[in-house]
């Protein structure tokens, strides 16, 4: 009965719609498949869905590599730098992502702040091209992915009896062992669960691409430029439809690894 | 790492991942704290540092018509679509959590799943949907859309609320001929409630930062600040964005201290909604 | 939008880019197609969708309170309503607009579509107007313009690249460069950097475009909104590069270190369209010839620098504001008008062939 309400509003706000995407990406005047044949057949969309997935998994990674030792970090801390450590995580986390982007931008520019400080270092002898390239659009898209990376991280390793390490330790295994073979494997839930919301939010990202991508062409903004520039709600849809089903499918795939995960730690 | 890192080696080591540590979190924070200094420059673009200090940019903020309707507007938006999100969140909690219901995991997917999608998907679906009923532009039409992506995050606050205790208290209640509502007036809310507000936060602020939803389902007279925000990037950038930024930053971290204030384990709970995930 | 075929005009969100006001969230003109928010027309009150923001407020002041003194008709502004909401709206026989301020191109798409009132030239003085700007079935009311502009600190007026031949020579004017990334007037640009003269423009020529384009491909940075293109010139992130002039006008007024020239700017201009089964046909050809008055332009042209197109309007403004025209006699010498048919009957292509150099 308390279901009745929330999958009526899902249904109706949430379902219909994705079946109306559906729907739509088919309804080309070419025939069903047509849209998906323009796909497939265009160049330029064939390389912004795959240069999508390249982003999400390079944004992926990085902020996987980065986020670890600061979760582990935050983890270890008590009192007053825990507090510190989490403001510091959750400030950006509720600073709008269209202002991130746009500070990304002053920061990123060539006579931005970067530049002169690594010019002021003695780094580099003439400023670099950061904004309107990959490099710094990467560069803005991890950090805004940070804290969706840190914070399950975290809350993995907070779970982390620190008792398992030294009882490693007293059986003697060196320190790289003990985060190898127990640190590691006890921290995995959290890895997954915040590599796939990176993973997944990447693919959507619009608003960093659209301000900062200089020629990056990710696939929402291509999405929403087939939408309102060339208002060709068929070719939107079934790019959305693709993206749909690949997220979706990413998402199972997941699910399925966490059970099996869950499963196996069952007996511990 | 811990007490065995006796050794020089891996003393540095771990004097290493504390730096880059250190370097990762100035990183985080660095565009944020680049936004204070820009709101107060005298320059009518955008530059870095600022030829000179002025509060022109706060006042142009004050004075803005633009701003205090799309701010009016964000509220009249967020607030209706978190109650929303609120009410139907914990129902579909207490009764994936609670509830002898089939399908439990594929049900906490379902519901969390409008807050994983991309939202351009989304958007270009409810559109052509809003526009056939005459939804488009009016509040109802963006609450409701809101209501749906934000409900993921009461749902969860909520759902690791319900299970932070045995359901024997609630049995308990049953047993002394409580009726459900009381039983969960009087002994569920109580437990949840927590969860609840933290939820609500979630959402609100949510709320007040999204912009694709907004992008296509306002219209000038009912946008939000993040869509205005956006226009104003489009159309001149020029410093008032940052002093609107840095107004409401405060206006969202004092909400979050309300948020902190309002649950004992709030801190440790601010990482739940990207633990969401999980179910 | 079951036929949506007919919708799929690729420029047809150009000029709202320009103006931005709406721009970047494009979607946010897609938001208007049915909307319950366009107020229902009283008799005493018209309804004026247009681009809003600074253009607004020089329409209000030069032609509807202009309007309003005359006919005690209350004009209504209302947001841009592109192509697609002007076909809905005329398809389902619910006209509820008078007049609509609208991109010249957006315009000529509309009237191959066949969806607006012919202009009655019996009641707007067709005489009065440049002959290009009186077109059958709308009426251009105002002349922006695609300019070069460059950082002055890194180039000076004598410097900086001399037309677009030098803008696309890398080795005799080194330098980063931008571009709106957008087939329309970046085609027209780049033809021209290739030296084809302007009154042999059209067809385009394509292999010269994208020859010219990549030669400056390595040291390209795009811009996607009028706000960029005036930050990439203004920050020193390139050192030259096009933009509208209404968008440098104001940083160079200002203070920022950017300059720019009328020299070969490309006109991009304002329509006024009347759309099909408007309720007063006549009172909105009246508004129309309130609107081609020279002593209305040339209100309209002090309140913003996009010039007039009743030539009479110039005899009324002093040399300063002459300065900041595209279309003054002396700025608009070298200039070329975008030729809009040509882009409403080839549109698609064009826009595919773009999309396909890009990613190339």
């Amino acid at each position: 009965m308390l279901l009745a309400a929330p999958l009526t509003l899902l249904a109706l706000f949430f379902l219909l719609p994705l079946l109306t995407v559906f729907g739509q990406s088919f309804a080309a005047p070419d025939g069903p498949l047509g849209t998906y044949a323009r796909v497939a057949g265009d160049s330029a969309l064939r390389y912004s869905l795959i240069y999508t997935f390249q982003t999400a998994a390079i944004v992926t990674l990085a902020a996987l590599v980065l986020s670890y030792p600061v979760a582990f970090l935050i983890s270890r801390a008590q009192g007053r730098w825990l507090v510190i450590g989490m403001v510091l995580v959750l400030v950006p986390f509720w600073t709008s992502a269209v202002i991130r982007s746009y500070a990304w931008l002053v920061l990123l520019q060539r006579r931005g702040v970067v530049n002169e400080i690594m010019l002021a270092l003695g780094l580099i002898d003439r400023p670099l091209r950061l904004a309107n390239t990959d490099l710094g659009t990467h560069v803005a898209m991890v950090q805004i992915m940070l804290p969706f990376m840190i914070l399950p991280l975290l809350s993995a390793m907070r779970g982390i009896d620190p008792s398992m390490l030294r009882a490693a330790a007293i059986l003697g295994a060196n320190p790289w062992r003990q985060f190898v073979n127990v640190y590691l494997p006890l921290s995995t839930p959290g890895v997954g669960a915040g590599c796939v919301l990176v993973f997944i939010s990447t693919l959507g990202f619009y608003i960093t691409p659209a301000l900062l991508g200089g020629s990056s062409p990710m696939i929402a903004v291509a999405i929403e430029q087939q939408v309102s520039r060339l208002l060709d709600w068929p070719l939107a849809s079934a790019l959305a439809t693709v993206l749909l089903v690949l997220t979706c499918a990413l998402f199972m795939l997941y699910e399925r690894l966490n059970r099996r995960l869950a499963g196996a730690g069952e007996g511990r | 790492m811990n007490g065995a890192a006796t050794t020089p080696v891996w003393r540095i080591l771990s004097a290493g991942i504390a730096l880059l540590a250190v370097l990762v979190l100035i990183y985080l924070v660095l565009p944020t704290l680049v936004i204070v200094p820009l709101s107060f420059s005298s320059d009518t673009f955008l530059k870095f540092p600022p030829s000179g200090f002025s509060t022109r940019w706060y006042e142009s903020f004050a004075a803005s018509t633009d701003y205090q309707l799309a701010i009016l507007n964000s509220l009249k938006i967020g607030v209706p679509a978190a109650l929303v999100a609120t009410v139907f969140g914990v129902m579909a909690a207490l009764a994936v959590v609670r509830g002898a219901v089939p399908f439990r995991r594929t049900l906490a997917a379902l519901i969390i799943a409008p807050l994983i999608l991309p939202q351009i998907i989304l958007a270009i679906g409810l559109f052509p949907l809003m526009a056939k009923v005459g939804l488009i532009g009016t509040y109802p039409g963006i609450v409701l859309a809101h209501a749906v992506v934000t409900m993921p995050l009461v749902f969860i606050t909520v759902s690791a609320a319900l299970r932070n205790y045995a359901p024997t208290y609630e049995l308990a209640a049953m047993t002394l001929g409580a009726n459900p509502w009381r039983t969960f007036r009087h002994v569920t809310f109580p437990m949840i409630r927590p969860g609840v507000i933290v939820g609500f936060i979630f959402a609100l602020t949510f709320s007040f930062d999204e912009l694709i939803l907004a992008m296509f389902l306002t219209s000038p007279t009912t946008r939000t600040v993040p869509r205005l925000l956006w226009e104003q990037l489009n159309f001149q950038m020029t410093p008032i964005i940052a002093a609107a930024t840095v107004v409401l930053l405060t206006a969202t971290i004092a909400l979050l201290c309300l948020a902190a204030i309002a649950g004992a384990g709030a801190r440790r709970r601010m990482g739940r909604p990207a633990e969401g995930v999980n179910g | 939008m079951s036929d949506r075929t007919d919708l799929r005009l690729p420029h047809a969100r150009r000029g709202i880019s320009r103006r931005g006001f709406l721009a970047g969230t494009a979607a946010a003109t897609a938001v208007g197609i049915f909307s319950p928010h366009v107020v229902r027309a009283a008799s005493d009150t018209m309804t004026v969708p247009n681009s809003g923001g600074a253009l607004e407020e020089a329409y209000k002041v030069a032609y509807f309170d202009t309007f309003t003194a005359k006919t005690g008709v209350k004009i209504l502004g209302a947001p841009y309503i592109d192509t697609a909401r002007v076909k809905a709206m005329v398809d389902a026989n619910a006209v509820d607009i008078d007049v609509a301020n609208i991109d010249f191109a957006e315009a000529a798409v509309l009237a191959k579509l066949g969806l607006l009132e012919p202009i009655d030239y019996d009641i707007v003085p067709r005489k009065a107007l440049d002959t290009w700007a009186a077109n059958d079935h709308y009426i251009v009311s105002d002349v922006a313009a695609t300019v070069m502009g460059w950082n002055t600190q890194a180039f000076t007026a004598e410097t900086r690249p001399k037309g677009w031949s030098e803008f696309f020579d890398e080795a005799a004017k080194p330098g980063q460069r931008s571009l709106w990334k957008l087939a329309p007037q970046t085609m027209e640009i780049a033809a021209l950097g290739a030296g084809i003269p302007a009154d042999k423009l059209y067809p385009l020529d394509l292999d010269a475009v994208f020859a010219s384009l990549d030669k400056i491909k390595p040291n390209l940075t795009w811009w996607t909104s009028g706000a960029q293109s005036a930050q990439l010139l203004t920050s020193g992130e390139v050192d030259v590069g096009t933009a509208w002039n209404g968008r440098l006008f104001k940083p160079k007024n200002d203070g920022a270190p950017v300059d720019y020239t009328f020299d070969q700017s490309i006109f991009t201009c304002d329509a006024f369209i009347v759309p099909k089964g408007v309720k007063d046909k006549k009172r909105a050809m009246e508004f129309l010839a309130n609107l081609v008055e020279a002593k209305n332009q040339a209100v309209f042209a002090q309140h913003i620098p996009y010039g007039p197109t009743n030539p009479a309007a110039f005899d009324l403004l002093d040399a300063k504001t002459k300065a900041l025209l595209p279309n003054s006699p002396e700025n608009g010498k070298t200039a070329v008008l975008q030729n809009v048919q040509y882009w409403a009957d080839n549109g698609d292509e064009l826009f595919a062939r773009f999309n396909k150099w890009l990613v190339g």
